[in-house]
């Protein structure tokens, strides 16, 4: 009797554990386990705590916004790796700092001729450069420049800053110089303004330079002659004067400088003699003059461009939910 | 996603989410295939037919994802990872966890496969019987049953150590 009982009460025991007996029967159950050690064994087993780990609760929101580690570290690195490119592709056309390193290499990586160069118009490759002076005006650098060659090529070279604090070459002048040392100017003018450089060349043995300009003013059609004469105390100068500076160094406070041209300079050495002639060089003749120009900045902007939408579908890839391992 | 998309997440989520950690046991790979599991179902859902409750379609379709990635890390590791929880602060104590969740899995792995996974369906997915057997395809009762017998002998193979 005992045998066929412990069977029933066996295979009711799941039930009985889980309260779904009807009340009857738990009472004859509980009765038996009272008992019988056996199936209280197993009772016992089957009501056993095992430790095993439950699902821990997690928002449901988080679900679909989750974004692994692993996948933030590739979006940022690569992210970086993309920034930095930009910033050299930048760099690379914004190279040259503010300082004498700097404008000398911009002389001499913009001024040679690179292919073909004419005998008298271009600077050719291996010519010394010296850099004579640099002059900073509203967010324009001037460098002045001497080419040590046949012509004594003069000129400026024009320089514009980028936000990395270095500049990049937008133009540069080339110009004959007929004298073997002394001041060669240029003017530089559009619809914006008027500017006059003046660069002072090898002046050790010079002490004051006279010249003479011719100038016409905005509004007037005759042009009017100047003297001026400078003092000078430096062998190599550079100085940039706006047309207000000019204006009032002629006289004619407020009026604006449409187009001058120096007709005579005069040299002289320390004791007042003229001594112009000694540096004339007659092989030179000032009859030409040339401007480089770079081409615009949209090569860097869409090269910068395509790096960065590089840069947003790189990120996108990472940054995918769910991430594909 | 659609309404009806974002309909089916909200509610099932959470199911499956249990379910798959009733079989890996690893909170991370579960949150991961959870997210796999609707992605491909919402792929699919043409191909639901209704013959089961979305319950036991979306976890068939998580049993599945599964087993891919079980088979994945079979070709790049040797030895089976155990359960990766991480480790408490008190190095003494953890050895003995530790040796006590390696006791408990050799002791799983002796039983049937079924009553195993009925086994970690109710203690970690917290599953009901009903939901047991909805998901494995049986009945309520069988569910049940198959429950407390499994723990009876799972029991009996740890030596009667009570844990």
């Amino acid at each position: 009797m005992k045998k066929l009982e412990c069977c029933i009460v066996r295979d009711l025991l799941p039930t009985y554990l889980e309260d779904l007996t009807e009340p009857e029967t738990t009472e004859l159950v509980r009765a038996h386990l009272e008992t019988c050690p056996d199936c209280q064994k197993a009772a016992e087993q089957m009501r056993t705590q095992v430790p095993v780990e439950k699902a821990p609760a997690k928002h449901p929101l988080r679900f679909l916004k989750r974004v692994g580690r692993m996948q933030w570290a590739g979006a940022i690195v690569s992210v970086l790796l993309i920034l930095l490119a930009m910033g050299w592709v930048y760099d690379r056309e914004f190279h040259y700092a503010n300082t004498e390193a700097g404008w000398q290499a911009a002389a001499e990586d913009y001024l040679p001729a690179k292919s073909d160069a004419d005998e008298t118009m271009d600077i050719s490759a291996g010519t010394p450069l010296r850099v004579l002076g640099a002059v900073e005006r509203d967010r324009t650098l001037y460098v002045a420049y001497a080419a040590d060659n046949a012509e004594h090529v003069h000129g400026t070279l024009i320089l514009k800053p980028g936000w990395n604090h270095k500049y990049r070459i937008v133009q540069a002048t080339l110009n004959p110089f007929p004298y073997t040392a002394g001041i060669f100017t240029e003017s530089f003018g559009n619809d914006h303004s008027f500017r006059l450089a003046l660069m002072g060349d090898g002046c050790r043995e010079i002490y004051t330079a006279k010249m003479t300009y011719r100038v016409t003013w905005m509004g007037s059609e005759e042009p009017v002659f100047y003297e001026q004469t400078y003092s000078i105390e430096q062998s190599n100068f550079f100085w940039v004067l706006d047309e207000t500076e000019l204006a009032e160094s002629f006289g004619r406070t407020g009026q604006i400088p449409q187009w001058l041209v120096v007709e005579k300079m005069q040299l002289f050495d320390k004791d007042g003699n003229d001594v112009t002639a000694q540096y004339q060089d007659s092989q030179v003749e000032d009859n030409w003059g040339t401007t480089k120009a770079s081409v615009g900045l949209s090569h860097v902007y869409w090269r910068m461009g395509i790096l960065a939408l590089l840069g947003i579908l790189i990120a996108r890839y990472f940054l995918r939910n769910p991430w594909k391992r | 996603m659609a309404q009806r998309e974002e309909n089916l997440y909200v509610q099932y989520a959470e199911q499956v989410y249990r379910y798959l950690f009733s079989l890996c046991r690893e909170a991370d790979t579960a949150e991961d295939l959870t997210q796999e599991t609707f992605c491909q179902a919402l792929k699919n859902l043409r191909t639901y037919r209704g013959d089961s409750t979305p319950q036991v379609w979306l976890c068939g379709i998580a049993k599945r994802l599964w087993y891919k990635e079980l088979e994945r890390r079979s070709r790049t590791t040797d030895t089976a990872d155990l359960s990766q929880t991480p480790a408490p602060d008190n190095p003494a104590q953890e050895v003995e966890e530790r040796s006590q969740r390696m006791a408990l899995y050799q002791a799983m792995q002796k039983l049937d496969a079924e009553t195993r996974e009925v086994l970690y369906l109710r203690l970690s997915g917290e599953f009901s019987f009903r939901e047991i057997g909805e998901i494995l395809g049986k009945s309520e009762v069988w569910a049940r049953v198959r429950f407390y017998r499994g723990k009876e002998r799972l029991v009996t193979v740890l030596g009667g150590n009570s844990v």
